[in-house]
């Protein structure tokens, strides 16, 4: 419990000053992994720079990464949680536990509950609304 | 514990709105649609009018007539030939408004030899596959155009990965126009495209000039499609216009055949390089085919004495035929470096313009009788250099230059140097910019198309000097702009052909632009402004004022848009001196995926209209704007 509280204050205090999208990234990645020092293997340098200013470590090897960032599942990160931009590697990619991309001109959010369950991740009340059971 | 317990309940009490990512996403769609602005302020360019995404969605724009309209100082007219706003146009009465309006889909500059733009096809172009519109009044950075320009108009094409997807709508009004759009994008495989088609035909009231009909109705198919592969982008887009020729240049304004059809090509490539994507590669192809049929019952005077000069016989000319193409080519290498307390672009251009006459008749007492067109090619080479250097933490000071030769078939050759300097002071809530810009102007060659005029003609040139105070803060920004614009060597027309006027066309602009936010739903926006003009060679002095006032309310689901213009001049071509506007649209979102809208433009039918010339005497006017009410719908799947 007040592993949990100390999560979401730092967690909700440190997300001003920030763009959206990193916010957004910090809120989903440390609700998943329900700890607030995450490292993170991205596969472009947009995704780096979003990434770090969330707050997280970028790291160069993709086993030492807790979750991987990135359109498509990278060689070396088959074992490794993927949350991805791309609605089609959402659909096909096997690690991919959940999306944030574009679609009809909004941003969507989605998780696929068996794969977050696969990899023993956490789904917090703020993240089950965006929760599909089955593709 | 009991403490940090009360002190996570106030926190999260506190953050709950920017912890809850339904907020976060609109939040984040927001600033995806602002982050282009926000980075152009930077660059040095103030007098920047944006119109976001959500705002083209809230306020359902349906074409650039739309937005032009509400533009200072500009407002919206056609020409008599029914075009947007090109020959006779305010403030430039003698076709520099059009010549000094430029267009950029994509941040491809789309232009012609005849008129160096080709705002004339694409000024009520529709908007269903636009993103966003940054209009630019006054000198731009070089960044967004090295070109002479009074007004810049970027148009971004929606983007494959935001929009992936499909989306259909259709549209219909009062006159029996329809319009049928369909757009589809992908991005999930290495090539992104976005593809867009339409089909429409739109009808206008019918004007009636005695026995004649003056019609300015116009079928258009419209086909466009951006391919991105990797660093590489492909711009490609095709537009068809068939339409009704309106007064023509019939000398009563009284044609026996309007007939006129218009084709547009544009293919782009483009390619950043390096980490930073610092360097731009872009090569850019237009071509525009002007087809046009017109007859007379009466002779039409200009043309007439023209041919009889040339002749040395007097003509009587009857009516014309011509077709066109008009293409320009251009490669451009463009860098940005940042160093220190220099941010320096720099670039190179290669343009080449060729019109080709494929038939340019008259139709005379005498049959038929060729014209030819004398600048028929020109290349333009040009090298340009800007830096904006940081004085002080507040303060930039930007010094641009660009040297062009321009080589012209016919006329002669001619160096030509653009030089802008300004200075910008900048806090976190105030921001004065102060500047002046010297620009000539490419010889274009509509204006020579006869053979008496003399091959000696020099380059007009603009100059431009003002200043702009804004003022932000988190709900609100104000902004007062001074403008003197001066128009030098202007290109004139009498009976002896043409000739550069030795007196100065000058036009003062002021406006005052005031932006309320009360919420994210609800916002106000107030444009005032004034211009006086004094064409000195024609001893002609007058004003025009204006105001623009816009109110955007959403509820719910329903989003309301009010805009009011008014408008006051003394301008002898304009009926009355006051005329004003009312336009309502309501846009109904039932479902995320499902719209339905209706718009009232020119509600109570009170613009002035304009009075062209020899139409009834000039003793009545006709709308460009007329009292129309559209309805239809939008659905993304």
């Amino acid at each position: 419990m007040k592993k949990n509280i100390l999560i979401f204050l730092i967690g909700g205090t440190s997300l001003y000053g920030v763009s959206s999208e990193s916010k957004i990234i910090k809120l989903i990645f440390t609700s998943l992994l329900n700890k607030s020092e995450i490292s993170v293997y991205v596969d472009e340098l947009p995704k780096k720079e979003i990434v770090k200013e969330a707050g997280f470590s970028i790291v160069n090897i993709c086993s030492k990464a807790d979750i991987v960032y990135a359109s498509k599942i990278l060689l070396g990160c088959e074992e490794k949680p993927l949350f991805t931009d791309s609605y089609r590697s959402f659909l096909n990619e096997e690690n991919a536990i959940g999306a944030f991309y574009w679609k009809k001109g909004r941003p969507n959010i989605l998780f696929l509950r068996y794969r977050v369950e696969k990899f023993q991740l956490h789904m917090s009340k703020k993240l089950q609304k965006y929760q599909m059971e089955s593709l | 514990m009991k403490k940090l317990l009360l002190t996570a309940c106030v926190t999260s009490t506190l953050f709950a709105h920017e912890i809850d990512l339904d907020n976060l996403l609109d939040d984040f769609a927001n600033e995806n649609d602002l982050s282009n602005t926000t980075k152009v302020e930077k660059s040095g360019t103030m007098q920047l009018v944006v119109y976001t995404r959500e705002d083209l969605d809230r306020l359902h724009y349906q074409s650039l007539k739309d937005i032009l309209n509400m533009q200072r100082f500009f407002t919206y007219r056609e020409s008599r030939f029914g075009l947007s706003d090109l020959v006779k146009s305010e403030p430039m009465r003698v076709g520099k408004a059009g010549t000094l309006v430029k267009v950029y889909i994509d941040d491809f500059e789309l232009s012609t030899l005849q008129y160096d733009t080709a705002s004339h096809i694409l000024g009520n172009i529709e908007l269903n596959f636009v993103n966003h519109v940054e209009v630019y009044q006054g000198p731009p950075s070089f960044e967004i155009s090295t070109k002479a320009s009074l007004m810049v108009i970027k148009l971004y094409t929606k983007n494959p990965q935001r929009d992936s997807g499909n989306k259909i709508g259709v549209l219909s009004d009062n006159y029996g126009s329809y319009s049928t759009f369909f757009h589809t994008a992908n991005a999930d495989d290495d090539l992104k495209y976005f593809l867009y088609m339409s089909k429409s035909d739109f009808q206008r009231e019918v004007i009636k000039n005695g026995d004649t009909d003056l019609s300015r109705d116009e079928a258009r198919k419209h086909l466009m499609g951006t391919f991105d592969y990797n660093e590489n982008k492909i711009h490609l887009q095709y537009i068809e216009k068939k339409k009704d020729g309106f007064l023509t240049n019939s000398w009563d304004a009284t044609p026996t055949k309007d007939d006129m059809e218009q084709s547009f090509l544009n293919v782009g490539y483009k390619r950043d390089f390096l980490e930073d994507k610092s360097a731009t590669f872009k090569i850019n192809y237009t071509k525009t085919t002007d087809t046009v049929d017109f007859m007379d019952d009466n002779i039409l005077p200009i043309a007439s004495q023209l041919l009889s000069l040339k002749l040395g016989t007097l003509v009587g000319v009857y009516g014309e035929q011509y077709k066109s193409e008009d293409e320009v080519l251009s490669f451009s290498f463009n860098k940005k470096i940042a160093l220190k307390k220099h941010t320096i672009f720099a670039g190179i251009n290669h343009t080449a313009k060729k019109l080709t006459d494929i038939q340019n008749d008259y139709i005379t007492s005498f049959g038929n009788i060729e014209s030819n067109n004398n600048l028929t090619k020109q290349n333009l080479y040009s090298i340009y250099v800007q830096d904006a250097y940081k004085l002080t933490q507040n303060n930039t000071l930007l010094l641009a230059l660009k040297l062009e030769k321009e080589n012209n078939s016919f006329y002669n050759n001619e160096t030509l140097l653009t030089s802008r300097m300004s200075h910008t002071y900048e806090t976190d809530n105030f921001t004065f910019m102060t500047y002046y810009t010297k620009m000539p102007v490419n010889k274009i060659s509509y204006l020579f198309n006869n053979k008496t005029i003399n091959k000696n003609l020099e380059n007009e040139y603009i100059t431009l000097s003002g200043h702009e105070t804004k003022y932000k803060s988190e709900n609100f920004d104000i902004s007062y702009n001074i403008m003197d614009f001066k128009l030098y060597k202007m290109i004139y027309v009498n009976e002896n052909g043409f000739y550069n006027s030795e007196k100065q066309y000058k036009i003062i602009f002021n406006s005052l632009r005031y932006n309320y936010i009360f919420n994210d739903k609800h916002s106000l926006m107030l444009d005032l402004w004034r211009q006086d003009i004094n064409m000195q060679e024609e001893s002609l002095k007058y004003y025009t004022e204006g105001l623009s006032v816009r109110f955007l309310n959403t509820f719910n689901k329903i989003t309301f848009a009010n805009e009011f213009v008014f408008l006051k001049t003394d301008e002898m071509s304009i009926k009355d001196q006051n005329e004003w506007q009312y336009n309502l649209g309501i846009t109904y979102k039932y479902t995320k995926d499902l719209t339905f809208f209706v718009k009232g433009e020119n509600i109570f039918d009170n613009r002035a209209g304009y009075q062209y010339l020899n139409y009834k005497n000039e003793s009545e006017a006709i709308d460009s704007i007329e009292e129309r009410y559209s309805f239809g719908m939008e659905y993304t799947f």
